[in-house]
């Protein structure tokens, strides 16, 4: 009886998620243009999505964007865990306090701060305004995901490196890098996601000539829901969810 | 010349003297061990030498260079670690080769270098196992390998046994031992089991509150402990307050617990000072008593008897409520030590195996 009563109520709060998702993956192949009545399978939005160029130059935008602001994000983020574990100076928890700050405050209050500063700074908003937007928000998924592998193991092993003989670099990139890569490659793909799909900082500080796919999905909506749209949110639904998924085993890896 | 020589070092963390000008000589090929309470500063110790801490005061001199400011990875120095501190992804052979790649020795003659160390610490074999694949004694060998591969001029080991259980931790004790004899290295050890520093080394330093109390060979720090805290760590001891009452050259009368006893003068006590006499478990002796207790000896009542397989240990009350524990062996004499709870006994100790220390 109790045991029926737990299913019953894990399947009513799966349902509740995860049913939107599944009617607009369902809809992506749906034949009907307008109407939400199912007419039929069909590919044709996937296909009609692969001549829309302006859609395609977006998603290539976004994925420029993506890649680049994570990359140099896990370059700046992993140096940065390291620095805040490895050395004792004034301040240290503060610092590290002010990042979950950061990854804590609304997208609204980032996005018009950030615009502010470009704008004061006298930049044109666009590529470069952007990635840095990007690369900030970012950033701090990085530390933290690499802060707790760092901190999860014994830090012996560092001193241990020293007494053998390892200097400064050798200890980061022989002792150091391989033991917290996977977190590293999880605070990567984390980073990659958060960029891809994000709306409301990048409606702020990117340009009219540089048009990226949330944005450009979000203006196609306000004209009424496309099934080409429906189409495309399952490819980068499906996207975020294999990297999500990768990055939870990278960092769960390390408790076996 | 010392192999390693400090001189007048002190360390302090946030504002909390850890080493009080400290000053050390270790010997070229010895076997010293730093013995203390835990927090007295003894792995402090190991890892200035080790280059792992500087030094706030002091010279730190190794090899006869001065090594004050000389960072760890340019040391002639390697550690075992307490926690091991073994690289968790890399194989026992990387652990092993770690030093000796970082040193630009050709692949051939590290091959060479870690076989042949594996073989000593008898993992022969095992150089492909990762780590995690290790139980912990097996950890502990790789350890002791990755340090020795480098054929370091002084070998340090902070508490490497203390994670094993007993019987492990005595075969390793043996095996260090032969390691030691076999290598040549200067070992420098530190661990807070007295038992351990008695077996192994061939100097022990006792330390307490970042000082060192005493520094000899372990018979010496056993039977002459210079002080009431190296007499109380090392080993069980039972401590009576005495004075003395007369002087005889070599020789002193003291009254302890109400009796006249004759014992050595080694320290020129004065007649009227006020001194503590230290007597091991092992050299009191006991008899059941008769009447009255032969003249030097001590009346008392059995509170407790502890069998111990070679030996039976006492816990008597003496009758000013003193409780003193003595240890008695098995032998042809006494093929048979019982006595009865409560029974009345008389205390004493073999003439001049006692030690007579300043009162504190």
């Amino acid at each position: 009886m109790k045991r029926w009563v737990g299913i019953s109520w894990l399947t009513a709060v799966y349902a509740f998620l995860y049913i939107p998702l599944v009617t607009l993956m369902v809809y992506s192949f749906n034949q009907a243009r307008f109407t939400t009545v199912w007419k039929g399978f069909t590919f044709k939005w996937y296909i009609r999505l692969m001549g829309n160029q302006q859609l395609l130059d977006s998603f290539f935008n976004s994925l420029t964007v993506a890649l680049v602001a994570s990359v140099i994000a896990t370059v700046i983020g992993t140096l940065g865990a390291f620095v805040v574990s490895h050395y004792r100076f004034a301040g240290r928890k503060i610092f590290f306090g002010l990042i979950y700050s950061v990854m804590m405050s609304p997208d609204i209050v980032m996005g018009i701060s950030l615009l502010m500063l470009f704008v004061l700074m006298g930049m044109e908003t666009g590529f470069m305004t952007l990635l840095l937007a990007h690369v900030t928000f970012c950033l701090p998924f990085v530390m933290v995901t690499v802060h707790a592998r760092i901190r999860g193991f014994d830090s012996m092993v560092v001193d241990a490196a020293r007494d053998l003989g390892a200097g400064e670099f050798q200890i980061f990139y022989r002792i150091i890098l391989p033991m917290i890569l996977p977190a590293v490659l999880a605070g990567w793909l984390l980073s990659f996601t958060l960029s891809l799909d994000d709306v409301i900082i990048s409606f702020f500080v990117t340009g009219p000539e540089f048009e990226i796919l949330p944005l450009k999905i979000y203006s196609m909506v306000r004209l009424g829901v496309k099934p080409e749209v429906n189409a495309l949110c399952s490819i980068l639904f499906l996207l975020t969810l294999a990297a999500v998924t990768t990055a939870h085993f990278l960092t769960k890896e390390r408790e076996k | 010349m010392p192999v390693v020589y400090l001189q007048n070092v002190s360390k302090t963390f946030e504002n909390h003297v850890v080493i009080d000008k400290l000053s050390l000589d270790v010997f070229k090929g010895e076997f010293l061990t730093l013995l203390g309470p835990s927090g007295c500063g003894k792995t402090t110790v190991l890892r200035l030498i080790a280059g792992l801490e500087t030094c706030d005061q002091g010279v730190i001199r190794i090899g006869g260079k001065d090594h004050t400011h000389v960072p760890a990875c340019d040391r002639d120095v390697n550690t075992v670690f307490q926690s091991y501190a073994l690289f968790p992804h890399m194989t026992v052979f990387d652990n092993i080769a770690f030093g000796l790649k970082l040193k630009k020795i050709t692949p051939m003659e590290i091959k060479q270098r870690v076989e042949e160390t594996l073989a000593l610490v008898k993992l022969s074999g095992l150089g492909n196992r990762r780590i995690q694949q290790l139980s912990g004694g097996q950890q502990q060998r790789v350890a002791i390998a990755r340090a020795i591969v480098n054929q370091p001029l002084i070998l340090l080991l902070d508490e490497p046994l203390s994670a094993l259980d007993y019987k492990l931790r005595k075969e390793m004790r043996l095996e260090l031992r032969q390691l030691h004899r076999k290598l040549g290295i200067t070992f420098v050890f530190v661990t807070h089991d007295q038992e351990e520093a008695l077996t192994l080394s061939d100097r022990v330093v006792v330390m307490n509150n970042g000082c060192i109390e005493q520094i000899g060979p372990p018979k010496e720090i056993y039977e002459e402990p210079v002080n009431r805290f190296v007499a109380e760590f090392v080993g069980e001891s039972n401590l009576f307050d005495a004075e003395v009452v007369e002087t005889r050259g070599e020789t002193m009368e003291i009254r302890v617990q109400g009796v006249l006893k004759a014992v050595k003068n080694r320290r020129g006590f004065q007649a009227g000072q006020k001194v503590k006499v230290l007597l091991r478990p092992e050299d009191m002796t006991v008899e059941p008593c008769k009447q009255d207790c032969p003249s030097g000896s001590f009346p008392g009542r059995v509170e407790e008897m502890i069998y111990k397989g070679t030996t039976v240990e006492l816990i008597i009350r003496l009758e000013d409520g003193k409780q003193v524990v003595i240890l008695e062996f098995f032998n042809e004499d006494a093929e048979d030590i019982s006595y009865d709870m409560g029974e009345g006994v008389c205390v004493s100790w073999i003439d001049g195996w006692e030690v007579v220390l300043p009162h504190e």
